[in-house]
């Protein structure tokens, strides 16, 4: 009777563990599946930033990692092996692509680091209804701050920085 | 004599077909089994259009939507948007590149200061995430500042907020009022209301709030920010003998989150020469 409670009691311990792992995010290991995230990845000839791309794969792309080297990851695609940072892959499957959101103008239409971002109409009118025109100002603004980050200047941050796939 | 009888039985059947339908409406005498049958089956048919809901989630469309207008109740509860343009850049910069590498890429990230001296943060369904002045200046270097919008993202990477609104049966009229049709305004405020009190006054719960803590030092540290980040925000609190009135309400005790996270040390004071005030 006391073996088969503390056989229950581990397993709910387990149980428990697995519940708190935080999803997307595990330690990697060799031969693990992992999905590309972004628009495109591309998969390097080396393991740094600035190698020549061997291949790029799309959204959602089922990855397999071959070799690990720190925080990269050399990974098998369908479209051929290569190195990518492991902030670029996720460990679940991603479940909406990068240009899901309705309210984006095309990404390519602009040099921000995100595309304009306007309140949602539906919030607008709530906004309207409830008497929070300021708050709503108070956002505009913040959308604003927020959208004149330009990508270069991230870049360069990240580079001086060395944060990201920048990191030695 | 056969064809009477054959007619007898058209006329059985053929009103029973009529009596079926109706089954479902109103209880007919000598008919009370099938009725129930028929509101079971429809009860069943219910609940698995609920469960088929919650499991999906909301359209992004709809998270958008609801996330905005909570936003803006975060905004109005918390003094305003803390119009400082050096301290908005430093937040939308180091919280725009963790969310590089956030597992959600279909969001814009919005990082805010909100003007008041409580010592908190929240974020909104659809990517906006706020932090007080209280806490921006603690103050907190870019770890540490690295640290608490990392948990933040989190939440958001990990549809906590969604997932207890997909939970609810809170969502009728969303999807109406999103698709600007005949909008049921009272619904939607409904589900505005009840997700702003979660994220504000019940919070996500402790599970929600350890993982969050575990997932954004992971963040922190895979982007290159020291992991003990948020450790270190903890224990400053920690120290301040509850001088602050509001200090992470929402969240589990301070003590609890200090004990499951690992033992990092203290980050280094950080010199990426942004401003930190």
């Amino acid at each position: 009777m006391n073996a088969k409670r503390l056989s229950l009691m581990s397993t709910c311990l387990v149980l428990s563990c697995l519940l708190l792992m935080p999803a997307g995010w595990a330690e990697f290991k060799k031969r693990q599946k992992v999905w590309s995230k972004h628009y495109e990845t591309p998969l390097l000839a080396e393991p740094r930033p600035l190698a020549a791309v061997e291949t790029t794969v799309g959204f959602g792309k089922k990855l397999t990692i071959r070799e690990i080297s720190g925080t990269w990851l050399r990974v098998k695609s369908d479209e051929g092996e290569g190195w990518v940072f492991q902030g670029n892959v996720a460990t679940d499957k991603p479940k909406l692509a990068p240009d899901a959101g309705w309210s984006k103008i095309d990404a390519a239409q602009t040099d921000t680091v995100a595309a304009a971002r306007p309140l949602a109409p539906a919030a607008e009118s709530y906004a309207e209804r409830n008497n929070a025109g300021d708050a709503k100002a108070d956002i505009d603004w913040l959308d604003a701050e927020a959208d004149a980050i330009t990508e270069d200047e991230t870049v360069l941050y990240m580079v001086e920085n060395q944060l990201g796939e920048f990191q030695e | 004599m056969k064809t009477f009888s054959l007619k007898i039985l058209t006329l059985i059947s053929s009103l029973t077909l009529l009596v079926l339908p109706c089954a479902s409406q109103a209880q007919i005498p000598g008919l009370g089994d099938i009725s129930n049958a028929i509101k079971k089956v429809q009860k069943t048919k219910e609940s698995t259009e609920r469960i088929s809901k919650g499991a999906s989630g909301l359209s992004l469309e709809e998270e958008i939507a609801i996330g905005d207008a909570v936003a803006l109740m975060i905004v109005q509860r918390y003094g305003g948007v803390w119009r400082d343009e050096a301290a908005t850049y430093r937040v939308n910069l180091i919280g725009g590149i963790l969310a590089r590498y956030a597992t959600r890429q279909d969001l814009e990230w919005r990082f805010g200061l909100l003007d008041s001296d409580a010592i908190n943060a929240f974020s909104a369904p659809g990517g906006r995430i706020f932090i007080t002045r209280g806490l921006y200046e603690l103050p907190l270097n870019d770890d540490e500042l690295a640290g608490v919008l990392a948990h933040e993202i989190i939440h958001i990477d990990d549809r906590h907020a969604i997932n207890i609104i997909a939970r609810g049966e809170l969502l009728g009229g969303v999807s109406d009022l999103v698709a600007d049709n005949n909008a049921s305004y009272a619904q939607f405020e409904s589900v505005v209301g009840g997700t702003a009190d979660v994220i504000l006054v019940k919070g996500y719960g402790s599970g929600s709030e350890y993982e969050a803590d575990e997932g954004g030092r992971t963040l922190a540290m895979v982007t290159g920010y020291a992991p003990g980040g948020l450790r270190t925000v903890l224990m400053t609190i920690d120290g301040s003998n509850g001088e602050n009135s509001e200090v992470f309400s929402t969240h589990p005790s301070t003590e609890d989150r200090l004990d499951r996270l690992p033992n990092d040390p203290p980050p280094v004071q950080s010199e990426s020469g942004l401003s930190q005030n």
